[in-house]
């Protein structure tokens, strides 16, 4: 069974390009993953996936590229979420859970109007063995930007995320840091969006950090276990999916809750 | 030196300071005694430009490191204290000794006690080799033996001509620690050398008469 993989993976471009692109997003994930669950932002990073859905549907209806329809919302969504956050008669997942099911209300909407309901299980599940040649050069080159930018900032981001009075302190503007770490966020869980879909993009994107947690003792370390288990886990899952005809992206969040549970259980408890 | 001129600073209709003017010495270990919701920790803020203000505070240009009265650190972060300490400056050694840390280096900031814990973040503060500290009691939850290594490592900073402001709550030990005080209770009751200020009548005038 490994070796027809291997095979195929050697003979079809496809496969070879769905293999890049998981192994690119889970590197990527690894990063903007660990600073959500560091910065409590886990639960946000799952309702930018649901809340893209509109864009992705509008981008299909007007033959535009996906990741340009999905940023315009991604960022609306980003954008609501801190305004409604700003009133204090609100807790922080009351913003999160009405534009989540908003946007992914609109976004349903639009599908059963617009007659894609057949492309309706790819965008919320996602198929990584769609991903075109244009696609994974975007995805590179997109992942080449956010883990730069996140390498040149990335004591000023730590200290941020790990101690944001310290920070101001002695002169960061927090807000700004906040804010970069926001919109290469928002573009690190769009860039996943085909490859998983929107309904496991956040699964994807905070499983392998939260499994890295467990069992990293510093912030670097925790970034590299991950990316380290994403890449381990893509080419499995990619793998088993392929093996027995599965979609991929559930199976290698499948594997990586699973991986999740079981450091979990056998965590050392201080 | 730091020189405050004409400060006034309210919360709502709440007024903490009217017209304070003062200033503070240069290479001093400096108390800021006063009671609860005299204005230390709002004075000490001021200073640090955390909140708004009318009049001047004149800092000359001088760097500030401050250690907040509790922990500011998000505890979920996997954070050493060799890493907190490492990302402000690796050479940390003399610190790490005065401070007794060298057994906690590489242990997690929430695995260790809450003076290990507060020693480790005036180590921070300290590593940034700033010229004015400010300290908004940072002895909550300290032992006594590690409250008097953190005043050891203060008074080394100010043997490094640095102005070290603590506000400070423990009145048996002003004669201990500083070398000067400003007793405070929305205005400037006192202030001076301790030897000097550190009476009766100063104690009475700024706690009333439930001291």
């Amino acid at each position: 069974m490994i070796g027809q993989f291997i095979s195929d993976l050697t003979e079809f471009q496809f496969l070879q390009i769905a293999l890049l692109s998981l192994l690119l997003i889970s590197i990527t994930s690894s990063v903007i993953g660990s600073f959500a669950i560091v910065s409590g932002n886990a639960l946000q990073t799952d309702a930018l996936g649901h809340a893209v859905i509109p864009g992705v549907v509008l981008s299909m209806i007007f033959k535009v590229p996906i990741l340009i329809g999905a940023l315009v919302f991604g960022f609306l969504a980003n954008w609501l979420i801190s305004k409604i956050q700003l009133e204090k008669r609100f807790s922080k997942d009351v913003s999160i859970g009405i534009v989540l099911a908003t946007f992914f209300s609109i976004g349903t909407v639009i599908v059963y109007s617009s007659g894609l309901t057949r492309q309706y299980e790819e965008i919320l599940f996602g198929n990584v063995l769609s991903v075109s040649k244009f696609d994974l050069v975007t995805i590179l080159l997109i992942s080449i930007a956010i883990v730069t930018i996140v390498y040149l900032n990335f004591k000023k981001l730590k200290l941020v995320a790990f101690d944001p009075d310290f920070a101001k302190s002695i002169g960061l503007s927090v807000e700004k840091y906040q804010k970069l770490l926001m919109i290469v966020s928002t573009i690190g869980i769009i860039l996943a969006i085909k490859s998983v879909g929107v309904i496991l993009v956040s699964a994807f994107v905070v499983t392998n950090s939260a499994s890295s947690r467990i069992f990293s003792h510093s912030f670097s370390a925790m970034i590299n276990n991950a990316a380290i288990i994403g890449v381990i886990n893509s080419i499995l899952g990619l793998f088993i999916s392929y093996s027995f005809d599965l979609p991929a992206g559930p199976t290698i969040i499948l594997l990586d809750g699973v991986l999740f549970f079981i450091l979990f259980l056998f965590r050392r408890v201080s | 030196m730091i020189k405050i001129n004409d400060l006034s600073i309210k919360y709502d209709s709440n007024v903490v300071f009217d017209n304070l003017s003062i200033s503070f010495p240069q290479g001093a270990l400096i108390g800021l005694i006063g009671p609860n919701g005299a204005g230390k920790s709002t004075l000490i803020k001021a200073i640090d430009r955390e909140i708004p203000f009318s009049g001047t505070i004149d800092i000359n240009g001088a760097r500030i490191a401050r250690v907040f009265q509790k922990p500011t650190f998000n505890p979920v972060f996997p954070m050493s204290i060799r890493e907190l300490l490492t990302d402000i400056n690796s050479d940390f050694k003399d610190i790490v000794a005065t401070l007794h840390l060298s057994e906690v280096l590489d242990k997690q900031l929430t695995e260790v006690s809450g003076g290990q814990s507060q020693k480790a973040l005036v180590a921070r503060a300290l590593l940034l080799d700033a010229d004015i500290l400010l300290f908004d009691e940072p002895l909550v939850g300290v032992d006594k033996v590690s409250e008097k290594e953190i005043f050891k490592a203060l008074k080394n900073e100010v043997a490094k001509n640095k102005t070290v402001i603590v506000s400070h709550h423990d009145l048996s030990t002003l004669e201990l620690y500083f070398d000067y005080l400003v007793f405070l209770n929305h205005q400037i009751i006192a202030q001076g050398a301790t030897e000097k200020v550190l009476n009766h009548t100063n104690l009475k005038n700024t706690f009333g008469a439930t001291l």
